[in-house]
């Protein structure tokens, strides 16, 4: 469990690393190359990396399905981020969305 | 926009085949106490198989398609888009492993699959709704 919890955190601090970088780079010819260069895409990508062991860690203790139900929070998760960081619209069907997600998961353990 | 949508679902197939390669390695990894020394040891021997390097260019590659997908997408619907992921997950099971699937299970994925929807077009909704 403490490797799933971990391996959410770190999706999504790598998720905000990512899209910082790509809104600076987002009109560059260049593209990719600066954001293979940047320092937040380089940082992102290294979490990520750590992060493949982290998954391989926590679906050696539980299923894969509990595993994906588990990290299905970060969808929810990703809408408060989206709204702080990158000041996204927050709506009513996006909180409907967002209680249809929690309803999924807990229907899931009934 | 529709080309990013096209690099969602592109990150979600390499993503899923990523996740069926590595949960065949977790699989032969049962480790019961985890320690540096013996992180080094099931490292080691990860990186001599060919599942590991298939499932790590597979996560890889999902990867630069995702810097693309978020270039225009907000995180929050490029990360709905990714619940795919775990229909794939169902289909795959049920289809290939023979799994039995419980009717709860089912009813967990269309709330999860509706939800998705849902903030996906969470702006054509809200205009939809607000035009009437």
């Amino acid at each position: 469990m403490i490797y799933l919890a971990l391996f959410i955190i770190v999706t999504m601090f790598s998720q905000v690393l990512l899209k910082k970088a790509s809104e600076k780079n987002a009109v560059s010819k260049s593209y990719l190359i600066n954001m293979i260069k940047s320092p937040s895409v380089i940082i992102a990508y290294g979490c990520n990396f750590v992060n493949v062991f982290v998954w391989i860690m926590a679906l050696s203790e539980v299923s894969l399905l509990f595993a994906f139900l588990s990290t299905s929070s970060i969808f929810i998760l990703m809408i408060i981020v989206d709204a702080i960081f990158f000041k996204e619209p927050v709506n009513f069907f996006k909180y409907l969305g967002a209680g249809f997600i929690c309803l999924g998961v807990i229907v899931n353990f009934i | 926009m529709l080309n990013s949508y096209i690099l969602l679902i592109l990150v979600v197939i390499t993503n899923f085949i990523s996740q069926i390669l590595f949960e065949n390695l977790s699989q032969q990894i049962k480790v019961e106490v985890w320690s540096l020394l013996n992180l080094y040891t099931v490292l080691s021997s990860l990186v001599t198989t060919f599942y590991f390097w298939c499932a790590l260019i597979s996560f890889c590659l999902s990867s630069i398609l995702w810097i693309f997908a978020i270039r225009r997408i907000a995180l929050s619907i490029a990360f709905s888009m990714m619940s795919l992921n775990y229909v794939l997950i169902i289909a795959y099971t049920f289809f290939f492993l023979n799994e039995y699937i419980s009717i709860n299970q089912l009813i967990s994925c269309t709330l999860i699959i509706a939800g998705v929807l849902i903030i996906s077009n969470n702006q054509i909704l809200t205009k939809y709704f607000k035009s009437k």
